[in-house]
C-alpha cells in the first residue's frame, strides 16, 4: 500500500513536470534561447525562430496576432529588405490548443553588425510583455 | 488567568491575521489605482515575497527581472528573511493569507468533525509528503529560470486566492485553490505541509534562527501540545522543535497549562511566552517596505502631475515605447495628439489611440527610431513653435 502511494505520488509530480507551461517560449533553429540573451548569428545563414505562447492568465484580451515583432526598432515584415535580419515568411499563428499558440519566424541574417528583437504584448490592465533580444551578426 | 490569556492570543493571532488578509487584498484589487486616477491596479506578483525566489535566477545570471517582477519583490522577501533567520517560520503562522484561510476553513472543519478532523492522512504519509515542497520549489525555479516567465502563476493557489475576483486566475489555479479549500476542511494546512514552495524557503532558512519552540522541565509530556498543532508536529517529549514546517503559531505555548513550552534561546534563555509580541513585530517589519513601495509609486504619479504642470517632459526619448498610443506619447511630451501628428507627418485626423508601433502602417517612414529622432528635437511647451522648429530641424537634415 505504501509503495503504491509512493507511486502515484511520484507520478504526480512526472507529470506535473509536463504540465508546466509558461507565457513566451523561444527556440532558434530547435535550440532554447531566452529573452535578454544576446543571440550570435552567421551572416547570409538562414534561420527559423520558432515562438510559442500559451496564456497563462484567464481573460487574456491580446490575441497572439497582437504581438509586436520590432528588428531595430522597426515592425518586422517580409518586405522589409534593408533590415539586418529579412524575414523571408509572413507571420502566421497557429492554435495549438485553446491557450497555446505558435508561430515560425523564418529569416535570413543579412547584415553583419548589432541590433535588437523586441518582443511586445501590450496588456491593457497589467503589466504584458515586453522582451528584447540582442542580436549580433558576424 | 492562563485561558484568559490563551483565548486573547488566539484573538491576536486571528485579528493579525485578518488585517494581514485585508491589507494584501486591497493593495492586490485596487493598488495606486486607489489613489489616482493613472495608477493601474495592483497584482499579487508585485509585492510576492515568492517572486524574489522565482526571479533569482536571472537576476544572477542576467542581471534581469522576470517579467512582472521588481526589486519591490527582492525587498519584501528580505524582510521575510529577517523575521525568519530571528524568528523562523512566523510569517506562515501569523501573516499568509493562504495560511490563514486555510486555518479558517480548518476551524470550521474542526467543529464539524470534532475528533476525526485531520486524522485522514497517516503520520508517516504526512512525514514523507512534507518534501513535495522541495519538489515544487526546484520545478518553480527551474521552468522560471528556463522560460524566463512566471511558471507557477497558472497553478498557484495563493494568486487563485486574491486574482479569481479580479478574473486574471486560470481555472487550473482556481481548481487547485478549491481542493485546497476542501482538503482544508477535513486536514489542517494541506497546502502549508505538502506543496508551499515558500514554505520550502522558509523551512530551510528557519534551520539557523536561534529562537525555537522549546519544552522545559515544566512539560508533563501530556500531548496537548501537539493535538494543538496545526502542522501536525509532535511536540512532548521533544526538548527543541526542530522540524522545518513549525509556524511559531505559539498553539502550542498558549495551549500548555503547566508553562512547559516557550520560544526560547537554547537553554530556555530570553524565553518568550507572549507569542503575539512577534506576530505584531512580524507584521510591522513585513507590511513596512509594501507600503513604503506603495508610497513610492504614488509619490511617483504625484511627481508626474507636478512635471505635467510645469511643462517638463514626463519622459526621456529613450524612454519612448512601442506600446505607447499617440495620445500617450503626445501627454508626456505636453503636445496635443494633432501637434504630434503634424510633427509625424501623419494625418490630421488619425485616432490618438493608434499605438506607436502601427503608425508605420499609415506612413512608412514613421518608426520607432523616427519617432524617437523627431521629438528629440521637439520643444515641449513651446506649442506651435515647438512643433515649427523640430519640423525645420528635420526639413533641414533633409
Amino acid at each position: 500500500m505504501k509503495k503504491k502511494l509512493l507511486i502515484v505520488v511520484l507520478l504526480f509530480v512526472f507529470g506535473a513536470v509536463y504540465s508546466f507551461a509558461c507565457e513566451m517560449t523561444f527556440f532558434l533553429d530547435g535550440k532554447q534561447v531566452v529573452p535578454g540573451q544576446t543571440l550570435s548569428l552567421d551572416q547570409g545563414r538562414s534561420y527559423e525562430l520558432r515562438v510559442n505562447f500559451v496564456e497563462d492568465h484567464g481573460n487574456c484580451p491580446v490575441e497572439p496576432e497582437e504581438t509586436a515583432f520590432l528588428l531595430a526598432e522597426e515592425k518586422w515584415k517580409t518586405t522589409k529588405t534593408a533590415l539586418p535580419l529579412v524575414l523571408t515568411r509572413n507571420v502566421v499563428w497557429t492554435d495549438i490548443s485553446d491557450r497555446e499558440h505558435e508561430t515560425v519566424l523564418v529569416f535570413t541574417a543579412q547584415q553583419t553588425g548589432k541590433t535588437t528583437l523586441e518582443v511586445i504584448r501590450d496588456c491593457t490592465k497589467k503589466a504584458g510583455y515586453d522582451e528584447i533580444f540582442y542580436i549580433t551578426v558576424k | 488567568m492562563a485561558a484568559a490569556f490563551r483565548k486573547k492570543n488566539n484573538w491576536i493571532r486571528t485579528g493579525i491575521q485578518i488585517l494581514f488578509f485585508a491589507f494584501v487584498f486591497f493593495i492586490v484589487t485596487f493598488g495606486p489605482a486607489w489613489f489616482s486616477e493613472n495608477g493601474k491596479t495592483g497584482d499579487l506578483h508585485s509585492i510576492c515575497p515568492f517572486g524574489a525566489v522565482e526571479t533569482a535566477g536571472r537576476l544572477i545570471f542576467q542581471g534581469l527581472f522576470i517579467p512582472k517582477t521588481s526589486m519591490v519583490n527582492i525587498i519584501t522577501f528580505s524582510s521575510l528573511l529577517l523575521v525568519t533567520v530571528l524568528f523562523g517560520g512566523v510569517f506562515c503562522g501569523w501573516l499568509c493569507p493562504l495560511g490563514s484561510f486555510q486555518e479558517w476553513i480548518g476551524k470550521l472543519g474542526k467543529k464539524v468533525l470534532g475528533k476525526k478532523f485531520d486524522r485522514l492522512v497517516p503520520r508517516w504519509l504526512d512525514r514523507f509528503s512534507r518534501f513535495l515542497r522541495y519538489g515544487v520549489l526546484a520545478l518553480i525555479i527551474i521552468t522560471t529560470t528556463q522560460f524566463v516567465t512566471l511558471t507557477f502563476s497558472a497553478y498557484d493557489p495563493f494568486y487563485a486566492l486574491f486574482h479569481t475576483i479580479t478574473g486574471s486566475a486560470l481555472p487550473s489555479a482556481v481548481a487547485i485553490l478549491g481542493v485546497t479549500a476542501i482538503a482544508s476542511f477535513f486536514v489542517s494546512r494541506p497546502w502549508c505541509r505538502w506543496f508551499c514552495p515558500l514554505g520550502a524557503v522558509i523551512g530551510l532558512v528557519q534551520k539557523l534562527s536561534p529562537w525555537k519552540i522549546r519544552t522545559n522541565q515544566g512539560c508533563n509530556e501530556c500531548g496537548i501540545c501537539s493535538a494543538k498543532c496545526p502542522v501536525n508536529i509532535k511536540i512532548q517529549g521533544q526538548k527543541t522543535i526542530t522540524d522545518s514546517r513549525c509556524i511559531k503559531c505559539g498553539e502550542c505555548v498558549t495551549a500548555c497549562k503547566k508553562n512547559g513550552i516557550a520560544l526560547s534561546l537554547p537553554k530556555g534563555k530570553l524565553a518568550i511566552t507572549r507569542i503575539p509580541l512577534i506576530g505584531v513585530f512580524t507584521l510591522a517589519v513585513f507590511a513596512m517596505p509594501i507600503v513604503a513601495s506603495q508610497g513610492v509609486k504614488i509619490a511617483e504619479l504625484a511627481e508626474l502631475q507636478q512635471q505635467t504642470e510645469s511643462g517638463i517632459p514626463l519622459i526621456s526619448v529613450e524612454e519612448i515605447s512601442a506600446s505607447m498610443t499617440l495620445a500617450d506619447l503626445g501627454n508626456n511630451f505636453h503636445a496635443a495628439p494633432e501637434q504630434i501628428a503634424v510633427l509625424l507627418a501623419l494625418p490630421a485626423d488619425i485616432d490618438p489611440e493608434t499605438k506607436l508601433r502601427n503608425l508605420e502602417d499609415i506612413n512608412e517612414e514613421c518608426t520607432l527610431r523616427f519617432i524617437k529622432d523627431t521629438m528629440t528635437r521637439f520643444q515641449p511647451g513651446a506649442g506651435d513653435t515647438g512643433t515649427k522648429n523640430a519640423l525645420d530641424s528635420q526639413n533641414s537634415r533633409e
